[in-house]
């Protein structure tokens, strides 16, 4: 069975997960997919996240999903990735995809995934009006592409803190402003290096990483 | 009989930052040049690593015509 984790359910996380259902459905595949966030919708989270009911962000996602893809394998974790639980959400063979607002986050499931032998990371974030997206892949226990820390020091030593780390207030107080068309772009860019991916028969990663900026119009893709 | 235009610059060095591309006569300029005079074009940050031919490179590396200077954005953190 194909085991497919998507890690934030906000921005980018909410509208990737439907189109990822909507191919995974049609494929000749048994998926489960496990919806992993410990954050809750709140009403100001609206104009740019779909949900349709407040609450835990994994519970609520994963039961609109289950409504919309009743034929797919669909699970919920209601908490936060730490470093105590990574080994149990993440493991050899999963396609990861990573849709957290912190580093700290990107880099514990980053260095999670350097342990396995098999596994492929979709990572995705963004500022205001541009983004990126960067794929990490592991075979056979060895890098196939770059970590996603690679000549990104902001990841490697993060200064943010993981919501877990967090307390309410500070979590309220947190969040820049964003653009809902930035993360729709992300979520697109993230699915279609996973399509990329699991179909190219060579075995090869065209791309590591790619940029895209909604004020100049253009994208690029860097193999690191 | 006048040479036939080749479309090519002496002085190109084709910069990058993110999504953005710009190709500009800057052969002979240190990177640190290119890092001040694009970085409000390119919004470039003033920690972004800087590359050629991915290889890291310092401020005062001088740039040769035809070179591919990355600065290395940092990864979006919302989403």
């Amino acid at each position: 069975m194909q085991e497919i984790k998507v890690i934030g359910l906000g921005g980018i996380g909410t509208h990737l997960i439907g189109p990822l259902c909507r191919y995974l459905e049609s494929s000749m595949t048994e998926t489960r997919i496990t919806l992993i966030d410990g954050d809750s919708f709140e009403s100001g989270n609206a104009e740019r996240q779909d949900f349709p009911a407040l609450g835990n962000k994994a519970l609520v996602t994963a039961h609109r999903i289950k409504n919309l893809f009743p034929n797919l394998r669909i699970e919920a974790k209601p908490w936060y990735i730490t470093e105590e639980n990574a080994f149990l959400c993440i493991k050899d063979g999963d396609v990861v995809f990573l849709c957290v607002d912190n580093h700290k986050t990107r880099k514990l499931v980053c260095d999670r995934l350097s342990e396995l032998n098999e596994a492929l990371l979709i990572s995705g974030g963004n500022e205001y009006a541009d983004g990126n997206i960067q794929v990490y892949v592991r075979r056979e226990g060895k890098d196939v592409c770059p970590p996603i820390t690679y000549l990104h020091p902001e990841i490697e030593t993060p200064k943010d803190r993981s919501p877990a780390e967090m307390s309410c207030e500070e979590l309220s107080k947190s969040g820049a402003p964003q653009l809902i068309f930035t993360n729709l772009v992300a979520a697109a860019w993230m699915l279609s290096a996973f399509w990329l991916i699991i179909n190219q028969l060579s075995g090869e990663v065209p791309y590591s990483e790619q940029y895209f900026d909604l004020k100049t119009g253009m994208a690029r893709s860097a193999k690191r | 009989m006048a040479e036939a235009n080749t479309g090519t610059d002496e002085k190109e060095v084709i910069v990058v930052c993110g999504a953005n591309t710009q190709v500009l006569q800057m052969a002979g300029s240190t990177v640190g040049d290119a890092r001040r005079r694009l970085a409000d074009v390119m919004n470039i940050p003033p920690s972004a690593q800087a590359l050629i031919t991915g290889n890291a490179v310092p401020d005062d590396y001088m740039l040769r015509e035809g070179e591919r200077l990355e600065f290395v954005r940092p990864a979006g953190v919302k989403g």
